[in-house]
Order: structure tokens, then C-alpha cells, then sequence
């Protein structure tokens, strides 16, 4: 088993996109799970709460959907 | 007499070193499961197997006789038609579903976070294991051990055709079982004892019975948006979870929770060990995989320790660090262990609640980073 430098840099980007992956999409869990627990609450709504969330979520709709103009 | 000799000890002549070393290792998985009681619902049946399959011509696994028929072995046959094709591991993510809680995650959604943050590990493993020269598909598979999560290290290792299954399975249950030993040098390592006695109020807010359904149906649906090839690990995790909180299937949920991920566990320790025969196991890459394994999980610690701190340099209210260690998939040893170390520390400290909550998101986020890994690796192999 050798030392291979070429094959570590080349994994360098595939591992910055790995973990950046993983905070953006548990980003979005979090966000639609504030939001589940912002509308199905008990008595009185947090209404900014709600409509942050559903911008925040339409921001990732938006994003992908620009993706897909670009691609 | 030779003749009569050779007849009861041909066999025994067949005995080679590396198999009688397989056999001990065998043996020291067997007394680790029972007096040690680590992970003895996997060590046991493991170390059992390690056992059966390096007896000479064993019938356990696949043989050529003399006469050049090939008799079908009964554990390659598990192997063939319960990991091969990832049945085993995903009808156990029914079983583990069911048995989480998802509540203390529901009511404070920001640990989220630390269970990304403990996904550090992986990656630095697979630039690590990259740079020991190991090929990108099998880099990748060893790197999911640090997540400490057994299924989802089978499941990767079998999507990217590694020829190092048995020893990365052998890994990651083995550190599962050993959260005990390593994580607490790891935590105190890199803490202070000023940040290890920091105490963590635990407000209990309502989670409505709506977000408890809705949030695995939800959770499924992101997670096969973004990283569809590890969709059915989230979705059978997450099935489990929904038979749970459904509130009308009791009775499933109980089966889920016992008969289902014990008679499973029986199943997948053992066939697991058809993948150790000394022919395979005894290489130097074994051990390499194995200390790179350990690294892994370490470096899983360490993340979400780190990340802790780094947030409390911005937090008003701090966070003890070291529930970010709990971040990781072994649950719930892991949150108990951070827990019991905050007692140790300060008997009035009561983590657990806070650790549980990392400790699930670590079960996702661990599933996650296999679906981002396989999204990533499949397409360039």
C-alpha cells in the first residue's frame, strides 16, 4: 500500500461537497421540522414563524428550479 | 492404518495459521460480547461465525469437494439473499425506527446540527484512506465507519462492490460496541473541565401527535429529493418510525421493535461472518481498515465536539461540547455516554435529554452521508 498524494487531492473536493451536503439538507429538515411544530401547535399560530419558514422553503423550490433554467 | 488415519485427520491436516488465527479472533469477539457485554447481540454471533467458516472445508460456506462439485454454503446463501442485496439491513432500520423517539429532536430541531457536524469524520477518513492508496469505491466504504453505523456501512460498502465488506462491517460493529471505551479519552481530550461541567436546563416544550406523523413522512420525502440512492435506508428507518407514532399499530410497532430486530440481528451476525474467512480477513489491509476505521470515528467525536465550541463562541447560553460528541449513530450508547460523563462531573448535570436529541439526529445524518457519498462516489467509479 503506497502514499497516494494525487488520489487525496483529488478526493478534496468530493469531501468539502460531502459535508457541505449534509448541512444543507439537515438545514432543510430543521427548517420544515420549525415549521410542522410552528402549524401544528396548540392554540395560538406563530404567524412570522410560518411565513419565514414557508420563504425559507420556497428559497430551496427556488433554487432548484433556477438549476434548472441554468442547466 | 494409515489409511484409517487419514481418514479421520486429512481434514485436520488442512489447518492453516491464518485460520487458526481467525479463531481466535473469533474467540476474543465472544468474550468481548459476553464478559465484556459489548454489542453482544452482534459480537457474539460474529465471533461464532469467525469460528465456523475458517474450519477446514467447512460446509458452512461454499465449498469445491474433491470431486469438483461446488456445494452451496448455507451462510453464503444468507449472504447472497440478505445483504447482497441490502434485505437485512433495511428490515433492521424497520426495527430501530421503531424503537426511537424522535421527541427531544422535535422539541429542540437546532441539534440537528451537531448530528451533521459528527459527520466530520467520514469525510476526513476518506481523503485519509484515499491517501493510503485504497480505490475511491472502497475509500468511500471505509470512510462510513466513523458514523458508527452498521447497516449504512453495508449498505455503502455493497452499493460501491468493495472487496473489504467483511472487514468494514467487522469495524463498524466493533466501534458501535466500543462507544464506551473510545468516545470518553476522545471527549476529555479536546474539553475543559470548566466546559464539561457547563449544565443544560432541559425545558420540555409539546410536540403535537400531527408533527410526530408528518415529520418521517417529511423527513423520507427531502431525503429522496436530495439524495435519492440511500432513500430506501432513510425510508425504511423512518417507516418504522411512522408504524411507532401512527398511535393504531401497536402491535406492529412492538414486533418491529423486538421480534423483528432480534430475529434480523440473529440473522445478520452471523452471515456477516461468511465475509470472514481467513483468506480475506488475514491481509494487511484488514488492519489498516480497521485503524483507519478508528480514526474515523474518532474524528466523528471530535466534529461534534468542535462544532460545539466553535458555536459557543457566538452562544449566549452556552452548550456543554460534549453533547456534540453524541452526534454519531451508535444509539443509544453514545448518548449515554456523554451523559454519564456530565454526572461524573457534576451530579446535578442531567444531558441525557440533550444527548438523545444529537444521538437521533446522528442516526440521520449518518444516513445522509451515505446517500451523499454514494451520490457522489457511484456516478465516478
Amino acid at each position: 500500500m503506497k502514499i497516494n498524494v494525487k488520489q487525496f487531492i483529488d478526493c478534496l473536493p468530493i469531501m468539502g461537497k460531502g459535508f457541505l451536503g449534509i448541512f444543507i439538507i439537515l438545514g432543510i429538515i430543521i427548517i420544515a421540522t420549525v415549521f410542522l411544530n410552528a402549524v401544528t401547535k396548540k392554540g395560538q399560530k406563530s404567524v412570522p414563524v410560518i411565513v419565514a419558514c414557508l420563504a425559507a422553503l420556497l428559497a430551496v423550490v427556488g433554487a432548484a428550479v433556477l438549476y434548472g433554467f441554468l442547466r | 492404518m494409515t489409511e484409517f488415519l487419514g481418514f479421520l485427520f486429512d481434514n485436520a491436516l488442512k489447518i492453516e495459521w491464518q485460520q487458526v488465527l481467525m479463531w481466535i479472533i473469533g474467540g476474543v469477539l465472544i468474550f468481548l460480547a459476553i464478559k465484556k457485554e459489548m454489542e453482544p447481540t452482534l459480537l457474539l454471533p460474529m465471533g461464532f461465525g469467525a469460528i465456523i467458516v475458517n474450519l477446514p472445508m467447512s460446509s458452512a460456506i461454499t465449498q469445491v469437494l474433491s470431486n469438483g462439485v461446488e456445494q452451496e454454503g448455507i451462510l453464503n446463501l444468507l449472504f447472497d439473499s440478505g445483504i447482497a442485496n441490502e434485505l437485512f439491513p433495511l428490515l433492521l432500520f424497520i426495527g430501530i425506527g421503531a424503537m426511537i423517539d424522535f421527541g427531544p429532536l422535535l422539541s429542540n430541531p437546532k441539534l440537528m446540527l451537531f448530528g451533521a457536524a459528527a459527520q466530520f469524520g467520514i469525510f476526513f477518513t476518506l481523503g485519509l484512506a484515499s491517501l493510503f492508496g485504497f480505490p475511491l469505491k472502497d475509500a468511500a466504504s471505509i470512510s462510513i465507519i466513523g458514523a458508527a453505523d452498521g447497516p449504512t456501512s453495508i449498505f455503502v460498502a455493497n452499493m460501491l462492490h468493495s472487496e473489504y465488506l467483511g472487514a468494514i462491517m467487522v469495524a463498524a460493529y466493533s466501534y458501535m460496541a466500543l462507544v464506551p471505551i473510545i468516545q470518553p479519552p476522545v471527549i476529555k481530550l479536546i474539553t475543559t473541565k470548566q466546559e464539561r461541567l457547563i449544565r443544560m436546563p432541559y425545558e420540555q416544550k409539546d410536540v403535537s401527535k400531527a408533527t410526530k406523523i408528518m415529520f418521517p413522512i417529511v423527513i423520507t420525502a427531502i431525503t429522496g429529493i436530495f439524495a435519492p440512492t440511500s432513500l430506501v435506508l432513510i425510508a425504511f428507518l423512518m417507516f418504522g418510525n411512522l408504524i411507532r407514532e401512527c398511535g393504531v399499530l401497536d402491535s406492529l410497532s412492538e414486533t418491529a421493535q423486538k421480534v423483528l430486530a432480534n430475529l434480523i440481528t440473529i440473522l445478520l451476525g452471523i452471515t456477516v461472518a461468511s465475509q470472514m474467512t481467513a483468506d480475506k480477513f488475514v491481509k494487511p489491509q484488514t488492519l489498516l481498515i480497521l485503524g483507519i476505521g478508528l480514526v474515523a470515528f474518532i474524528f466523528d467525536t471530535v466534529g461534534g465536539v468542535m462544532f460545539a465550541k466553535i458555536l459557543n463562541l457566538f452562544l449566549k447560553k452556552k452548550i456543554n461540547p460534549m453533547i456534540g460528541a453524541a452526534g454519531i449513530s451508535a444509539f443509544p450508547m453514545s448518548a449515554r455516554v456523554v451523559h454519564k460523563m456530565g454526572l461524573k462531573e457534576d451530579p446535578q448535570n442531567f444531558l441525557l435529554m440533550h444527548s438523545i436529541g444529537v444521538n437521533v439526529s446522528g442516526q440521520i445524518a449518518s444516513v445522509i452521508a451515505g446517500g451523499m457519498i454514494l451520490n457522489i462516489v457511484m456516478p465516478m467509479v
